[in-house]
């Protein structure tokens, strides 16, 4: 619960306030109408109570406190009252009712004004111009791309074996390059070029993979739909949350099996791995936030959540499209040995080749070290654990040699481990 | 020439450039592309894995959830930098870590497994943490110290035997590891050990003369006098200053006795009442043998120092009781003279009686004129007292209000008293508290103390702390120097409920 707080000194003050006597009035509305809502008024330091009220399906809320935090230190504290079993049912006040009845109406305006979009794709003139200004972006990608083609056969002809002695300019400018071609997929990936001039295999093999890019897109037409579609992500033309609402949604029960933070470009990006229990599906739910900013998200690792996603274009990522219930926590974890887990991967390599890094859930696995290369090993044969990762201690303790179950990111260096299930408990690595 | 069929060619034709070796960019490129995937869809497997043995099985239960969380709280290194802790410094917070593993060592209960790295890791740096991590951490610690040398200091069986041969540690060890062995004799052979130290005594270097003569502190006794005798005709002074700082700690040695017929020399008890003085007026070089040094500190007139060095080296066993001689009058120019020696005496000797007579006198003197030597030799009075005198002075001291109480150090005092404080020192320091607070001025007085009794007050106090941080900030609201207070408060809270967690 408190991992939805933005920050340290939030959570202290909710776990203060949760046990305070401020409070007037709590109760949890067990409406037919409502969706599950907790609401409290709370004594704060003004003369009327706050409001607060919590829809636990999402989970959305609103204080009438003035905290610029969010949530405030209201809500949590009320959160955890109600985890702590302390919040009796009772019937909604008037002014939850008139939250949520605001909340429904914000929400069916909002489907309808995508639906009359989707219907005449935006006003008239809106929609030419909309039309030109696609024409001519996809133009200028094409270009761009061309360009990165020549330059990628420039690099072979000119021999892999000088690239060491080449400076991060020769890398970035083909990147910017790129940018202002309005192709920033294809600009990331020729930037982390220059991190691989030690490795002359792996830049060989990155090296093919964009020109997989390049030599796709100019026959994008003659491709699978959906190959087409992976491909028009990658190289960085945009997808809409519309369009990717409008996609058949995925229902199940979504675990949250990792939780990663990283620093690209200057900004905090979170990558949220999920796994239907149902589908086995993989999911990832990606979310950013820059210099200063904190994450706006409320998954929450070993925890479950009945909900509808929409995948993108790749089968990977994903947008939470609606949530049927609170989100508990995960009571079982499906993995699978180490083989069965390869070949997803590899098919989901041949559905998108430029997949970086994909979720897998190993069972039965022990960490071991096989010749200096700390591993999962699954009897004599073991994944390899990313060795930037360094020696995963934490996992061993866990396990303490004993078959456990590993979900982590795969990526072309090794396994990252993220957590670790040990039959009662998920445990963040 | 045409593009090659095998990575590695491919790999080969690349790094030279299709330029030299012939062939066609692009069709590399492409050929790289689906050896790339292939290879990657291949996923290459590690073979020859050897799992550790698993760990013993351990029934004892672990730790809550909410006790757990705290626990990662304290052991992530970066929490406290962050100032979102409730302490300041990482000192603070291994304090709170200590209290936190002794908590559930007294509860029963086990840290969860994927926690004890980092504690490990903790103990390896903080070396009093050692003891309190075995019981929470259980036969687990020993498990995984087997696989990291750095963390061998928790295994069972201890740290591995020196690469030396046992026997052979002696002839060829580093210095080192021949302290090492000979400390380990002096356990239970010392006579054997003072044997193999005699035979070797002139061959060694004077470095290693005063590190091996040091291991002789375990087992001393009076066989051991005659190396030490001859040690204190050693060149080197380091040599000399090993043997008489074990003279001195040796019951019944002529070293002793040498010094107390010094002592009665020039302090007359004949006279009843009257303590008679007569220093000394010469530092000879039998004086000078036995560490009393011939220049005094600035300030210090010579006789009144020499005479100051023989008492501080006599054993307090060769005076009457101590409130006997030191209730009788002496003459004023010699009365701090004589405090310090014996003061001095009691400190070194850690004789808990002198230093319970002397202190209440040392601190009159030090109120009186507050010199820093003065101050120093009261501390380390302090810590020849026992912690139940220690509690009693503490609240004495504190009684006098703040400003007093820092003068003689009562920081250190407070340091040094049983943890938590008992009930004493615990009314003690809320009545300077509110005292000190309650004037405005001088806020700055109470933040070595908030901070100190943060960790050390029982956490049971917690309420009544922020009852008084609470009642001043009413009548206050904007005085800053109210922020100490309302820290302690926040740490104590902290504390009770850690303990809670813990019960």
């Amino acid at each position: 619960m408190l991992s939805l707080a933005p920050d340290a000194s939030a959570q202290r003050a909710a776990r203060a306030l949760a046990a305070d006597k401020a409070w007037c009035e709590v109760g949890l509305s067990a409406d037919e109408q409502l969706p599950p809502t907790v609401w409290g008024l709370c004594q704060g330091s003004g003369r009327q109570p706050y409001q607060i009220c919590v829809d636990l399906t999402e989970p959305a809320y609103r204080c009438s406190c003035p905290s610029r935090k969010f949530p405030c230190k209201h809500t949590l504290a009320m959160l955890l009252r109600w985890a702590g079993g302390t919040v009796p049912e009772a019937p909604a006040p008037g002014w939850v009712r008139d939250w949520q009845a605001s909340r429904a109406e914000r929400a069916t305006r909002a489907v309808e004004r995508e639906k009359e979009q989707a219907r005449n794709g935006g006003e008239g003139t809106g929609r030419a111009a909309g039309e030109k200004a696609a024409t001519r972006r996809a133009a200028r990608v094409a270009a761009g791309l061309a360009e990165l083609d020549r330059w990628l056969a420039d690099q072979i002809r000119a021999g892999l074996a000088g690239a060491a002695k080449l400076g991060y300019d020769h890398w970035d400018a083909m990147a910017a390059r790129l940018v202002d071609a309005q192709a920033p997929g294809a600009a990331r990936l020729v930037r982390y070029l220059a991190g691989y001039v030690g490795d002359p295999e792996r830049l060989l093999a990155e090296l093919g993979l964009l020109r997989l890019l390049t030599a796709g897109f100019p026959r994008l037409e003659s491709l699978p739909p959906e190959l087409a579609a992976t491909l028009r992500l990658r190289v960085g033309l945009p997808v809409s949350a519309e369009e990717v609402r409008a996609t058949p949604p995925v229902r199940d029960r979504w675990q949250v099996l990792g939780v990663r933070d990283e620093l690209e470009d200057n900004l905090m990006v979170r990558r949220v791995w999920l796994r239907g229990a149902r589908t086995g599906r993989p999911a990832l739910v990606l979310s950013f936030a820059g210099p200063g900013q904190v994450f706006v998200t409320d998954l929450v690792l070993g925890t479950e959540l009945d909900a509808d996603l929409c995948f993108y274009p790749e089968h990977l990522r994903v947008i939470i499209a609606r949530r049927h219930a609170p989100a508990a926590p995960i009571t079982a974890v499906a993995a699978r040995p180490i083989a069965d887990a390869m070949r997803e991967y590899a098919e989901a390599l041949a559905a998108d080749p430029w997949v970086e890094r994909w979720p897998m859930v190993l069972g039965g696995v022990v960490p071991a070290k096989a010749g200096g290369r700390w591993c999962l090993a699954d009897g004599g044969d073991g994944v390899p654990l990313d060795p930037a990762v360094g020696a995963p201690w934490r996992l061993v303790a866990a396990a303490g040699g004993r078959p456990v179950t590993v979900a982590g990111e795969w990526t072309a260096t090794g396994l990252r481990p993220l957590s670790v299930w040990l039959g009662n408990r998920l445990v963040a690595l | 020439m045409s593009v090659p069929r095998s990575w590695p060619d491919l790999l080969g034709a690349a790094l030279v450039g299709t330029a030299r070796s012939g062939g066609n960019a692009e069709e590399l490129l492409d050929a790289a592309a689906v050896h790339a995937l292939r290879r990657r869809a291949g996923a290459p497997l590690v073979h020859g894995a050897q799992p550790p043995p698993p760990a013993p099985v351990d029934d004892v239960p672990t730790v809550g959830p909410a006790a757990a969380a705290r626990a990662g709280d304290l052991l992530a290194a970066d929490a406290v930098t962050r100032n979102a802790g409730p302490v300041r410094d990482t000192a603070g917070r291994l304090e709170l870590l200590a209290e936190w593993l002794a908590a559930a060592a007294a509860a029963g209960r086990r840290l969860p497994p994927e926690l004890v790295p980092a504690l490990l890791d903790a103990g390896r740096r903080h070396h009093p943490l050692r003891p309190l991590i075995g019981p929470v951490a259980g036969p687990l610690a020993g498990w995984l110290a087997a696989q990291r040398p750095e963390w061998a200091y928790a295994s069972p069986a201890g740290r591995p035997e020196p690469e030396v041969a046992e026997g052979r540690v002696w002839e060829l060890g580093s210095t080192g590891q021949r302290v090492a062995y000979l400390a380990r004799l002096r356990r239970h052979d010392p006579a054997g050990a003072r044997r193999l130290l005699e035979a070797a005594w002139d061959g060694e270097s004077p470095d290693d003369r005063a590190a091996l003569l040091g291991t002789f502190r375990i087992g001393l006794s009076l066989a051991d006098e005659p190396v030490l005798e001859r040690a204190l005709d050693d060149r080197r002074r380091q040599v000399r200053d090993v043997a008489l700082d074990l003279l001195g700690r040796l019951p019944g040695s002529g070293y002793g006795r040498r010094m107390a017929a010094r002592a009665a020399a020039c302090v007359d008890l004949a006279g009843g009442r009257r303590i008679g003085i007569r220093p000394p007026v010469e530092c000879d070089r039998a004086m000078r043998r036995d560490g009393v040094a011939p220049k005094p500190p600035a300030g210090v007139g010579e006789r009144a120092w020499w005479l100051e060095e023989i008492l501080a080296r006599t054993p307090l066993s060769s005076w009457p009781e101590p409130e006997a001689l030191l209730g009788r009058r002496v003459a004023d120019e010699w009365a701090g003279t004589l405090r310090r020696g014996l003061a001095r005496a009691a400190a070194a000797q850690r004789d808990a009686r002198w230093a319970a007579a002397l202190v209440d006198r040392l601190t009159a003197d030090v109120l009186a004129r507050g010199r820093p030597e003065d101050r120093m030799l009261l501390e380390a009075l302090y810590d020849a007292l026992p912690a139940q005198e220690l509690a009693a002075r503490a609240a004495g001291v504190l009684r006098r209000g703040l400003a007093d109480a820092n003068a003689v150090g009562v920081g250190h005092v407070l340091e040094l008293c049983p943890r938590p404080w008992p009930p004493a020192v615990a009314e003690a320091v809320f009545a300077a508290l509110a005292g000190q607070l309650g004037q405005r001025a001088a806020g700055w007085r109470v933040a070595g103390l908030c901070e100190l009794a943060a960790l050390r007050l029982p956490a049971d106090q917690a309420p009544r702390a922020a009852a008084l941080a609470g009642r001043l900030r009413t009548a206050r609201p904007d005085d800053p120097a109210l922020a100490p207070l309302e820290r302690l408060a926040m740490t104590l809270k902290y504390r009770q409920e850690m303990l809670e967690e813990l019960a």
